[in-house]
């Protein structure tokens, strides 16, 4: 028997919406409070580029007057560039990454020296520099960066490059008193506890980029390696480490 | 309430005009995930996906009459979206518990199949065909919401038309 358009209009009504207000009522407020969220979350993310936009700026100005500012500015330009403008380098990322600043209850000026080989760069030192037994594959030491901050405290990066790769090997004694934060994109970095062989850590992966980084503490050292590898590899590389961390003065 | 919307928009208040919208139009949005997922967890999740891509792109929003529609049609494209990355089907034990099919006018496997054909047009097809039969909305009421024609639409409806027709004819052969 054939069916009239109105008998099909009817049909199909009846079909859309049944499917359609089918399963419980929706909580409105709940998605509500999810948009909410997020929207404040974008909201305070192009806050902070602009804020970064304005140091920059600020910073370059200044750079063309004192030579400290100009490095600091610098390295904040290379931050900008790779998370604003994600045109991120191992070399840029482990600068970023790695330059936590001198404690702030210092005065004095942090002494910098590069060096090519471990003997040097290990005199004086309170503790030992270590030297991973595992590197991800075609890494290669290209200096390794000793701070002095005074009061006895320093910092050791290990610079590895890898064609235009970078990964960084930093080990930092912390006053007690003095918290050390880590700054990465929010959006794109995963972060999580784990443990290398026995102790704690954090590791962070961007995904997007080939980069990751793991942190951990050790006694009165601050240890990070970060750069283009896998997680699996940064991870491997650092349980190289800690196997000789027994060693610490 | 349109007077309202649009002093939000002169005033560049891009939050209240989304806060608004969604008192408006976020039962509705919602009910049109809904009948693309037939998941109320996923049809939450692109009702949220659709207000934020709507806050991204409000300035696209030209007449606040079309609001409805150019919600509903983000909502349909997120939600279509979704289901071509899950490849979720749709549960079928759902709709043989679902009281409303019992007393409605098809029997269950027939509506089952009717609705995976329907869902099977284009995206395009699913927003005419829900500001149809849901929004209860003419045909020249939708062209204009969608900056459509008319004849386009009436052609998106005559497919879903055609879909139900031949599902019912085949339904009459097997009978005799």
């Amino acid at each position: 028997m054939p069916v009239s358009q109105e008998q099909l209009d009817n049909m199909l009504a009846e079909i859309v919406k049944s499917r359609a207000d089918r399963g419980p009522e929706p909580d409105m407020e709940r998605i509500w409070a999810g948009i909410s969220a997020r929207l404040q979350r974008e909201r305070r993310s192009a806050r902070w580029v602009k804020a970064v936009a304005a140091v920059v700026v600020m910073l370059l100005a200044a750079t063309a007057f004192v030579p400290q500012v100009q490095a600091f500015g610098l390295r904040v330009w290379r931050s900008f560039k790779v998370i604003i403008l994600d045109s991120s380098t191992g070399q840029i990322q482990s600068e970023y990454e790695g330059g936590s600043s001198a404690p702030n209850t210092l005065s004095e000026t942090p002494q910098e020296r590069e060096y090519l080989d471990f003997e040097k760069a290990q005199e004086g030192l309170p503790f030992a520099i270590k030297r991973p037994g595992y590197l991800p594959e075609g890494y290669r030491l290209e200096k390794i960066k000793r701070v002095d901050y005074g009061h006895g405290l320093f910092k050791v990066s290990q610079y590895y490059c890898r064609g235009n790769d970078y990964l960084l090997i930093t080990q930092e004694t912390c006053l007690e008193e003095n918290r050390q934060g880590v700054m990465y994109d929010t959006d794109d970095t995963t972060v999580r506890e784990i443990k290398v062989g026995n102790v704690p850590a954090m590791l962070l992966v961007r995904e997007k980029d080939g980069w990751a980084s793991v942190l951990w503490n050790e006694g009165a050292l601050t240890c990070r390696i970060a750069g283009i590898a896998t997680p699996e590899e940064i991870v491997k590389t650092a349980e190289s480490l800690i196997k000789t961390f027994s060693n610490v003065r | 309430m349109i007077a309202r919307l649009l002093e939000y928009f002169r005033e560049k208040s891009k939050a209240q005009a989304l806060e608004l919208l969604f008192d408006w139009f976020g039962q509705r949005v919602y009910r049109a995930a809904n009948f693309i997922l037939n998941d109320h967890h996923l049809a939450e999740e692109v009702t949220q996906e659709t207000f934020l891509a709507a806050y991204k792109h409000l300035d696209q929003l030209k007449d606040i009459h079309k609001a409805e529609a150019w919600l509903v049609r983000i909502a349909i494209n997120e939600a279509c979206d979704v289901l071509r990355e899950r490849k979720k089907l749709v549960p079928c034990a759902l709709i043989v518990t679902n009281p409303a099919s019992q007393s409605g006018l098809l029997a269950r496997q027939e509506r089952l199949e009717i609705e995976e054909a329907i869902l099977g047009l284009p995206p395009e097809h699913q927003a005419v065909i829900f500001l149809k039969y849901y929004g209860e909305l003419t045909t020249k009421q939708i062209a204009q919401a969608l900056d459509i024609p008319e004849g386009t639409v009436k052609t998106r409806l005559r497919k879903a038309r055609d879909i139900l027709a031949n599902a019912l004819a085949a339904e009459d052969v097997i009978a005799r």
